[in-house]
């Protein structure tokens, strides 16, 4: 880091800027069935509201300094074309926008005179910050805002401006976790007149500002703000798609520790044990990333879906791990999920008397899936419910073309994902229901679900001969068969089938937040566990399941081919941070990624976890306040987290040496 | 048939590549410093994880913990601790990973402890994988032999130089130790020394002195040092034991780099 690094840094931990920090509730944010000029109003008045604001040593400026509660029915987990803008500049936004504008019906032309509108609003606050940086001595950025935003950038320090410009004025327009895509390819042409050293400069300024402003963004918790960037890849001829570029953005990812951006690596079964080693000198760091994508298994999985090949090559994450295309998808991928613990609780309470077999069971099963998704794929009859949001439409294709806002279909990809939640745990209550049932025998059917319903009270024998199962990430090939048949038949009743309006229907293994709420009404389940106890997060073993080791869970969760699962929803491991105390735990580590990546795994997210530190920062959290950890898609501060996803954490299995 | 207490799959620290330690039950050691008190003896145990548990005593049967406790206890925390398991079965659960793996490596425990087991295990994985033993030496020379015929890599401690020191913080004599050490060196098979830095005890002058001066005899030129781990007594409330190290756990050990390295042995700390 340089001098200039270390003070910017400095600064942003300190945190005293936010103490400028002005808030209100004006102007509010748009009703739903606000028009696409009223949205554009509230949009042109929040630009107008901020004053133009430097810090020290700051050279991107666009900076909050007026927050207000955003809009309720938030529209993003999207990833805006950063390239065309780069090169094009919003001068070539207007152009297209004149040009669509000809053959535009009536609705059309409202969305594109409200995108041009916002165009020359956005345009406005870039020259108000223009004259504040000349008049405040600051050259290099008033010189810059000569050229950029309204034409294309032409070197590094101008298409990082662009892009800071771009994402702080989606904001202004409630727009909610914007991805930041695949920075490593769209960069490239800029890093060529720089070197490593200005560039990783560069880099870090970027990252810094990035953080500055995070607080105040919406999420699930704080982290939760989708300021994610993918790096390598393969194109369609196979070839290697990370770059000089991409090490230097690793190099800055580590050199400063923040939470924001959340990097994402791409990669396959070709790729090179360098990479996976700079990966993981990124894992060791415990910010719970790199989150390895396997193109081998994801990009197959999108063409399947009905993707264009060169759009699924092209894929990036949206804000945690669901799977889009970057510029061109609209994708609304959480649109709702399936909690498999509660459809098979439910198929057991109602019918497992009745079943002389397990494969009875499992039949009934399937089929309780197969109503949960055909009722998730008809429940939808509209796109989206919220207000139009004709500004970030001009930067997701072919809206414009269209002449149509992104929700109202304009983009290239419309498509729904569902999240698969508590996998493992359903699985593991299947299995648990045939050995205790309908192999060993050691209780009936009735007694299972008496059992069950008074929470194991009174059943501490069973509960715990129910615990000693084996469970998914044993490697056992009973209990991972029934995790296959789960995932089988989501697969087969949800993927790829088209909703009432067209959009395909995308099956994942993800769980959101939902492995804590949808856990806590969900009564007691037959592998034993408690009322009330948390689910697996993503797609990982259930909590307390003491699996046998990292490579057994590896090959539990590889089993099962993922092509047709692939909405997104990482395998989530902890490690203890003392594996990679030095050189050769780094490299097993990187092996054990490469191993996984060979094995078809789709996606993964390692934690290198102190559990002793979790809990002194538990008792002590003003002592702790820098503690990262990965939670569910995406990395924040420990101390800062709710107290049931730090058990959560606490309690994942971690592997020790 | 044989007795395992652990298995470790993606063990970092006890041989090369992508690897799994078996950990055999029993060692004819005492060593006052051990962080394996499941580790030392061949008998079964009942461990009762400390933290979550909640008092309800439900776990004692006659006021103690029996196999039967496992099932007792309402949070599960209570576990039987030592498997009984024959070598052939042992080397299928191995072998299940055999894709992912390079290696395993027999520890414990003191693995030659069950020399007829470990002889059978390694045998079963010739030619399959990597196999190494980690050992203190401590064994039949027949034993130790009949193992050295039988893998790629041996890891072996040497703990203390000093006969009467041996036996008093190990509780038994040396000399079968060094003269196996010796057998290991002429034997041509791929080893690693390696010496725990117990502070005051192992890492006193006298001992890295004479330690040094036996490597350098025997044209020994590397040795691995791994510092204390005070994490080493935290098993023991769950095998409800007490740990009481006759040594001062704060004081740092003291590698003596310099002094290794006068005797042109070079030195890697774990």
């Amino acid at each position: 880091m340089t001098e200039k690094i270390k003070r910017m840094r400095a600064h942003l931990m300190a945190r005293d800027y936010r103490k400028e920090m002005t808030y209100g509730t004006e102007p509010l944010p748009p009703a739903s069935e606000a028009s696409f000029a009223e949205v554009t109003d509230v949009f042109l008045k929040m630009m107008e509201i901020q004053s133009p604001k430097l810090y020290p040593d700051d050279r991107f400026g666009f900076n909050f300094t007026y927050s207000r509660p955003s809009r309720h029915a938030r529209f993003g987990n999207l990833t805006p074309n950063h390239e065309y803008l780069l090169r094009h500049g919003l001068s070539g936004i207007l152009s297209r926008i004149a040009a669509a504008k000809e053959r535009a019906d009536a609705e059309g032309k409202a969305f594109l005179e409200a995108g041009e509108r916002s165009v020359h609003g956005a345009l406005a606050l870039a020259e108000r910050y223009r004259r504040y940086a000349a008049l405040a001595g600051a050259k290099e950025l008033a010189s810059a805002l000569e050229q950029v935003p309204y034409h294309g950038a032409r070197n590094l320090y101008e298409a990082l401006l662009m892009i800071k410009f771009l994402h702080f004025t989606l904001r202004l327009s409630d727009g909610d976790h914007i991805g930041l895509g695949r920075m490593d390819q769209y960069l490239l042409p800029y890093y060529a007149s720089e070197t490593k050293e200005t560039a990783l400069e560069l880099i870090e300024e970027f990252f810094i500002s990035l953080n500055r402003d995070s607080y105040l963004y919406n999420g699930m918790q704080q982290g939760d703000n989708g300021q994610s960037l993918m790096l390598g890849g393969y194109n369609s001829k196979g070839e290697e798609q990370f770059n000089e570029l991409s090490e230097v953005i690793l190099t800055a990812s580590l050199e400063l520790n923040l939470i924001d951006p959340k990097i994402n690596l791409r990669v396959s079964k070709n790729t090179s044990e360098y990479i996976y080693r700079l990966g993981t000198k990124l894992t060791k760091q415990g910010l719970g990333f790199p989150q390895y994508c396997n193109d081998d298994v994801v990009v197959p999985a999108l063409i399947k879906l009905g993707y264009e090949p060169e759009d699924a090559y092209d894929y990036t994450v949206a804000a945690c791990w669901e799977f889009v295309v970057p510029g061109k998808g609209a994708d609304f991928p959480n649109r709702n999920m399936v909690v498999f613990p509660a459809v098979v609780r439910q198929v057991m309470m109602e019918h497992l008397p009745e079943c002389e077999n397990y494969e009875q069971l499992l039949s009934l099963v399937d089929s309780a899936i197969a109503d949960e998704c055909t009722g998730l794929i008809n429940r939808y009859d509209q796109w989206m419910t919220c207000a139009p949001y004709p500004y970030f439409s001009l930067f997701i294709d072919p809206c414009i073309e269209r002449g149509r806002d992104a929700t109202h279909r304009g983009a290239k990809y419309c498509n729904f994902g569902f999240h698969g939640v508590g996998i493992s745990d359903g699985a593991n209550a299947l299995y648990a229901a045939k050995r205790a049932v309908f192999e060993d025998k050691i209780v009936s059917a009735e007694q299972l679900l008496t059992a069950m319903e008074r929470n194991f009270e009174g059943d501490t024998a069973l509960q715990n001969t129910l615990r000693s199962y084996p469970k998914m990430g044993d490697n056992d090939d009973g209990v991972d068969g029934a995790a296959a048949m789960l995932m089988a038949s989501y697969s087969r009743h949800m993927n790829g089938r088209k909703n009432l309006f067209g959009s395909i229907c995308r099956a994942g293994t993800g769980s959101a937040m939902e492995y804590v709420r949808a856990s806590k009404h969900l009564g007691a389940t037959a592998e034993g566990r408690a009322a009330g106890f948390p689910f697996s997060c993503s797609f990982s073993p259930a909590l307390n399941s003491g699996t046998k080791g990292p490579l057994s869970v590896i090959a539990s969760f590889t089993k099962h081919p993922l092509t047709e699962i692939c909405n997104g929803g990482p395998l989530t491991m902890e490690l203890h941070h003392n594996i990679f105390r030095n050189e050769i735990g780094e490299e097993k580590v990187a092996r054990m990624v490469q191993t996984f990546v060979q094995r078809g795994g789709h996606q993964l997210q390692l934690n290198a976890i102190d559990p002793a530190r979790l809990q002194v920062a538990l008792e002590h959290p003003e002592e702790h306040r820098e503690l990262i950890v990965r939670v569910w898609g995406w990395s924040g501060r420990f101390i800062e987290l709710d107290p049931a996803y730090q058990q959560h954490i606490i309690k994942r299995t971690s592997y020790n040496i | 048939m044989g007795r395992i207490f652990s298995i470790d799959e993606f063990s970092v620290f006890d041989g090369p590549g992508l690897r799994m330690s078996v950990f055999l039950k029993g060692c004819p050691l005492r060593c006052v410093w051990c962080h394996s008190p499941e580790g030392r003896s061949y008998e079964k145990q009942i461990l009762r994880a400390p933290a979550g548990c909640i008092g309800c005593g439900n776990c004692l049967i006659d006021g103690a913990l029996r196999p039967e406790s496992v099932l007792r206890c309402p949070r599960g925390l209570v576990r039987e601790c030592g498997e009984d398991i024959t070598a052939e079965t042992l080397c299928q659960r191995i072998l299940r990973l055999q894709g992912m793996l390079d290696g395993v490596t027999f520890s414990g425990g003191e693995p030659l402890m069950q020399g007829d087991f470990l002889l059978a295990c390694l045998q079963g994985l010739e030619g399959k994988m990597h196999r190494a033993v980690q050992t203190c030496g401590y064994a039949p020379a027949d034993t130790f032999a009949a193992v050295l015929a039988n893998v790629e890599l041996v890891l072996m401690d040497l703990k203390i130089m000093d006969g009467a020191a041996h036996r008093k913080y190990t509780g038994v004599d040396n000399e079968g130790i060094l003269k196996n050490y010796e057998t290991l060196v002429n034997s041509g098979v791929p080893f690693v020394t390696r010496v725990p830095l117990i502070p005051g005890i192992t890492d006193t002058v006298e001992n890295i002195t004479e330690t040094a001066t036996f490597l350098h005899r025997l044209g020994v030129q590397n040795v691995e040092l791994l510092p204390y781990n005070t994490m080493a007594g935290a098993k023991y409330k769950a095998a409800g034991m007490v740990w009481q190290p006759p040594f001062d756990e704060a004081i740092p050990c003291n590698p003596r780099k310099e002094l290794w390295e006068n005797y042109g042995i070079e030195v890697k700390i774990l």
